[in-house]
Order: structure tokens, then sequence, then C-alpha cells
């Protein structure tokens, strides 16, 4: 498991990539890759390329990230799933909240 | 004489001929049969004519013949007569037993037809209800419980607790981050207390050179060396305190770790379950549309088979109408077999008598064209009838319901 950040120059474009299991493990590093963006209107973008595996506390952790969005004025996107992770976030209903493909 | 017999019968010989081989192709026994006796009659008159000629015709003198022998064959005809009057009613009496095969049996066939297509009715009824259950299965608003409601419920029950799950994962998550926070805040506290710890240290420190300070100053210094004392005893306090709120610390963040480790539990729920469970539900509400389409095409076929049954029954029913047609004919036949026979009896009669009185040939000629006349007037009878009745023979027309 590993988390890293890219931020855009304006700020305003957060891509988190989250490698390997995305669990309770997680949480602390993934709280981190977003708790320090408070820009108005930022846009999280998950890529979830080489992300093998997802529970529900991974599914917690969006909602909250989705959350902290919010209050920003922003959007989350999650972008590159497999088939499985996709899977996942359909039974969640979680393409109807936002985007992911 | 025979040759001259067929030369003058020629016709009537051909005629039979044509009508036996007209009969036998159409199947039409009774038109047939009638047709066959007139031309019997006419073949009769005219051996009686022909007969008749070698008296009266002056070019075939040499086949002359005398009254006896006129007589004779009068006789010979007579007897031909009554041996066809005794053919003609046996003819009737197998005529009626058709009329009575054919009456009996149609009445067996249209008992067995209704009875088929009542219980067809009754099938397809059957088939109605279950196409209307069938859709009714398929009716959201039914009352009744169905699988497809009790598919569709167990999808909702599993979205619903597919959320549950994903919300108390969130929540969990909240809680775990409440709980980082509060570990970063004993985290502080240690780091403070390390602080105050150094301010006792140094308080400790500054009590021991006060009182070293106050040890110099001697009598003066006594009171100060107390205080000194005191000061230091607090510092100790200080410090016990400092250790105390430093293990109650630690043990608050070891708690924290163990609080964590159980939310983790809580919040940590493998999602392949649900997924299997949403796949089966999905399955089988595939499979259930499947199956309902297959059963609502399966049940509107056998519909479909119904009424082309009940349409071949129905057809089978009209078509027994024959037997009415055919009961008409054979009593038509009956009448004409009478009258034939009549018939027969009076030209047996008169064919006596000119058997018994030599008559003349002039009075031969006038007896044969009277019978000659009247049975003239029975072919024509015979001809209107058949027309009549032959004008119903077209079954498919079904105007008339007799059953």
């Amino acid at each position: 498991m590993s988390i890293t950040t890219e931020k855009s120059d304006d700020g305003k474009q957060v891509t988190i990539k989250i490698d390997g299991r995305f669990d309770f493990g997680s949480h602390h590093d993934f709280r981190d890759a977003y708790r320090g963006s408070s820009e108005s209107g930022t846009v999280f973008i998950l890529d979830m390329s080489s992300t093998e595996y997802m529970d529900s506390s991974a599914l917690g952790m969006i909602l909250l990230l989705k959350e902290h969005a919010g209050t920003l004025g922003g959007d989350i996107k999650i972008v590159n799933a497999s088939s499985e992770i996709k899977n996942i976030l359909e039974i969640a209903n979680f393409d109807k909240l936002f985007s992911v493909s | 004489m025979l040759f001259l017999l067929v030369k003058k019968t020629w016709f009537a010989i051909l005629i039979s001929i044509a009508v036996i081989a007209f009969g036998a192709i159409t199947n039409d026994f009774q038109y047939g049969l009638s047709s066959l006796l007139i031309i019997l009659l006419v073949w009769i008159i005219n051996v009686v004519v022909v007969l008749k000629n070698y008296n009266v015709n002056d070019d075939a003198v040499k086949y002359k013949i005398d009254e006896s022998q006129t007589t004779e064959v009068v006789q010979q005809v007579s007897q031909l007569s009554t041996l066809i009057a005794g053919e003609l009613s046996s003819l009737q009496e197998s005529i009626l037993q058709v009329k009575k095969l054919i009456s009996d049996a149609v009445t067996g066939l249209s008992t067995g037809f209704s009875t088929l297509s009542n219980e067809t009715r009754a099938q397809e009824q059957m088939v109605m209800g279950l196409i209307t259950n069938m859709s009714d299965l398929n009716n959201e608003d039914s009352e009744q419980f169905t699988i497809k409601q009790f598919a569709s419920e167990t999808d909702e029950i599993l979205n619903y607790f597919v959320g549950h799950i994903i919300n108390v994962s969130k929540e969990s998550m909240v809680m775990v981050h409440t709980i980082d926070d509060m570990v970063l805040n004993m985290n502080e506290i240690n780091s403070l207390l390390a602080d105050t710890k150094t301010i006792a240290d140094q308080t400790n420190l500054l009590a021991l050179n006060a009182a070293i300070e106050a040890a110099r100053a001697g009598e003066a210094g006594r009171g100060f060396a107390v205080v000194a004392s005191e000061v230091r005893e607090l510092s100790v306090r200080s410090n016990e305190f400092n250790e105390k709120i430093k293990n109650a610390v630690s043990r608050s963040v070891s708690d924290m770790d163990k609080a964590q480790k159980i939310i983790s539990e809580i919040a940590s729920k493998d999602m392949s379950v649900a997924i299997k469970s949403k796949e089966r539900v999905d399955e089988m509400m595939g499979n259930l549309n499947e199956m309902n389409g297959f059963i609502a095409a399966k049940l509107s076929e056998v519909s479909d088979i119904t009424s082309r049954i009940e349409s071949g029954v129905n057809l089978a029913v009209q078509s027994l109408q024959f037997e009415d047609i055919n009961r008409q004919l054979c009593d038509y036949i009956g009448v004409h077999l009478n009258q034939i026979t009549e018939h027969f009896d009076s030209m047996n009669t008169q064919l006596k008598q000119t058997g018994q009185e030599i008559v003349s040939t002039d009075e031969i000629i006038v007896l044969i064209a009277n019978i000659n006349s009247l049975l003239s007037q029975d072919l024509e009878k015979i001809n209107q009838n058949t027309r009549q009745t032959v004008q119903q023979d077209d079954m498919s027309e079904g105007e008339i319901e007799l059953f």
C-alpha cells in the first residue's frame, strides 16, 4: 500500500494515486493526502489504476473525501478503475454520486 | 335380331355406361342409381318398340313375328318388371338402413365433437387464466407477493445493507480520524509534560542552590533554607504528578489504539459478499424475466392451438350437416323408387292385360307412349328434386345449423 499525491500548479486539481490494497491501513495516509488542500473548487482525482483491493472502509474514506471536496465546492472523480473495483463502486452506488471510469 | 336391338338402343347403352362411370367417379350413389333405373326403363321400352316394329316396318318384313310371339315378349317383359320391382323394394330397404347407419354415426360424431369443443373451450379458458395470472405476476401493483417482487425486494434490502455498511464505515472513519487527532493531542500533552518536568528539575536545582546559599548565610539564612526545602519538595511532587499524568496519557494512547483496532474491525468489511449476493439477485431477475417470457410465449402458442382446434371442430360439426342432406337425398330416392315401383306395377298390369287380350300394334304403341310419358314426368320430377337437394351439397356455406 502506498499513496502518492500530485497537485496541479494552481492547486485546484489534486491527483491521489492509490497502489495495492486500499483498506483501513490507508486511512492515515489517505486523510493526509487531501487534508492539506483547501483551495475552493478543488477537484480530487482518485487514480485507481494500480489499486488491487478495496473494502468498505475505503468506501467510507472516499465518502469523507467527497464531503471534504463538498465543503470546498469542488468534486471528486475516480479514474482507471479495474472491473473489480468498478463492481464494488457500482454496488455502493458511487457511480451515481460522482464520475467513475 | 340381337344386332338390331343393340343398334336401336346403342344410345341408351352408351348413356348407361356414362352414368355408371359418372356415378363411380363422383360417388354420387343416389343420382347414379336413379338415372340408371330410368335408363333401364327407357331401354325396356325401346326393346318393346323394336319388337313392335317387326310387325309394322315394311322394310323389315323378314322379321315379322306372329301375335303369340308378341304375347310371349310381353310376358317376358312383365316378368322382368316384377323382378325389378322386387329389386327396387330391397333397394329401398337398403337405403333406409344406410339412412339409419349414417344418422347413428352422425349422432355419435356430433356428441363427440361437441364434447371436444366444450373441452377445448374449457382448456382455452384455463390457458387464458394462466396468461392473466402471468401478467399479474409482472404487475407491480398486484396485491399478491410475486417472485419478481421478492427479487426486487431482495435487491432493495441488499442495497440498504450495502448503504448501511458504507455509512457505518464512513462514520467509523470519522471516529478514527478523531482518535488520530486525540492521539496527536496526547503526544502534545506528553511533550508539554516533558517541558514541565524540565521546569520541575530546574526548580529542584534552584531550590538546591537556594539551600546552599541559605546554609552559607548561617543563622540569617535559616528561614530561607526552610523555604528552599519546601520549594524542592514542590518540585519533587510536581515531578511525581508529571509522571502520573504521563502514565495516564500513555494509558489513554494505548486505549485509543485499542479503540482504533475495534473501529477498524467495524469499518473494514469485505465487499465481495455483497457483490456476490447482488450478482445472484441480478441473475435471478434475469432468469425470472426469461422464464416469464418463455411461459407467456408458450401459453399464447397453446391458446393459438386451442383456437385452431376449435375452428377445426366447428368445421367438422358443420360438415356433419351432410347427414341432413343425405337424409333428404335418401328420402327422395325412396320416393322415386316408390314412384318407379308404382309405374312398374301399372305397366305390369297393363302388359298382363295386353298379353291376355290380343291387341293391335297401335294399342301397344299407345300403351308404351303412356308409360313413356309417365316416366318422362317422373324423370322431370327427379331432376327437379335432385337440383334442389344438390343446391345444399356445399357444406362450407354452413347456413343451416342443425346441431
